[in-house]
């Protein structure tokens, strides 16, 4: 698993078809990774209702 | 070498949605783009990125068809997505940012790696779709459907459809378009009267005999740091078809009848979907074109 996105820039700049199945396997697991934090920002995916965080929110 | 989309006297006689949305548009750039077949780089990087994706999605079901679990297939798709991508002969990528930031619009999105986040995130997405690929009537799956069929006596129409699904127990032609814009209501509006979509439609009722309802369409946006899909559905009646063909037949005996009359242009529609890609031709001095389309513009990849 790929921690940075200099090793993907690594990966992208080599000549694919010197490339690994590993190494396709981490530039997949890198962007799987990316899509999983994009969901979780609320940006991505099926809009969902932000959790209530105050008494007021709530209408209390 | 003849272009072989032409009648021996200069008309036009094998046509594509492309080149019927173009003559439509504007007779002078009609001439320019289909006739001289020229584009704009940055729109042959639009044209590559759309191919990319749509060769992507077909071998991806080809290798779940052929029984490959979904990331053995993603795998064999991102490899393959990855070695088209990189010039041999340079040993360099193709699509890079670098020189695609020098392009107007919103080239400087479709990147080798938005390419690559978005066949994966895209197939991510749709790896337990619910819709079902058709079988036609002579049994075969309804997949990579080419088709030719004569509008009438002088003119063919041809295209190529990506497959004809059944989605929520309908069916339609499938297609999936990717854009630099926000995907919202309004931009799925542009296809109701969308020229590949009744010429889809068209296609798979008369050529494949399936009785389908319209297209449905897998957009994709492409931003600088996300890929985003939705899906629609954009539908044709049997009379909105035969209203096309009668229009559709009008607009080439124009396009042919305007090679008489120099292919004028249609000035209204200089500054339409961000401005057409000959503005820099057609507002210069009619002595100085030439040199601008010579310079400018490069011969399409894709006639």
């Amino acid at each position: 698993m790929p921690e940075s996105i200099d090793t993907i820039g690594e990966l992208f700049a080599r000549d694919p078809f010197e490339l690994l199945d590993k190494d396709v396997e981490s530039i997949i697991e890198y962007f799987q990774g990316v899509r999983a934090q994009f969901k979780l920002s609320g940006k991505g995916g099926p809009r969902v209702e932000k959790p209530k965080t105050s008494l007021d929110d709530l209408g209390l | 070498m003849p272009d072989k989309r032409f009648h021996v006297d200069g008309r036009q006689w094998l046509w594509s949605a492309h080149s019927l949305d173009i003559a439509e548009t504007c007779h002078r750039r009609y001439y320019y783009e289909v006739v001289l077949n020229l584009s704009t780089r940055s729109e042959n990087t639009h044209a590559l990125f759309g191919i990319l994706i749509h060769e992507a999605v077909e071998e991806y079901e080809h290798m779940i068809n052929a029984g490959l679990s979904h990331g053995a297939a993603l795998l064999g798709v991102v490899t393959e997505a990855l070695k088209k991508t990189w010039d041999r002969e340079t040993g360099e990528p193709k699509l890079q940012y670098d020189q695609l930031k020098l392009l107007p619009g919103s080239a400087h999105l479709k990147t080798r790696e938005n390419l690559i986040r978005t066949i994966i995130w895209y197939l991510e997405d749709r790896k337990d779709d619910p819709c079902v690929t058709e079988t036609l009537a002579d049994g075969r799956a309804a997949v990579e459907l080419e088709f030719s069929f004569e509008l009438d006596k002088e003119v063919m129409l041809r295209g190529r459809m990506d497959k004809i699904v059944r989605y929520a127990g309908e069916p339609f032609v499938h297609d999936v378009k990717t854009t630099g814009a926000s995907i919202s209501g309004y931009y799925f509006k542009r296809f109701e009267l969308d020229m590949e979509m009744s010429l889809y439609s068209l296609a798979a009722r008369t050529v494949f005999k399936s009785p389908v309802n319209g297209v449905l369409i897998d957009a994709a946006q492409i931003a600088v740091g996300f890929s985003r899909f939705e899906r629609a559905a954009t539908y044709r009646t049997a009379e909105q078809l035969a209203e096309w063909i009668v229009d559709t037949k009008y607009h080439i005996h124009m396009a042919w009848e305007a090679k008489n009359k120099g292919y004028p242009m249609r000035l209204s529609a200089c500054q339409k979907y961000g401005g057409c890609p000959f503005l820099e031709v057609c507002r210069r001095d009619p002595r100085v074109r030439e040199y601008a389309l010579a310079t400018g513009y490069v011969e399409r990849d894709h006639a």
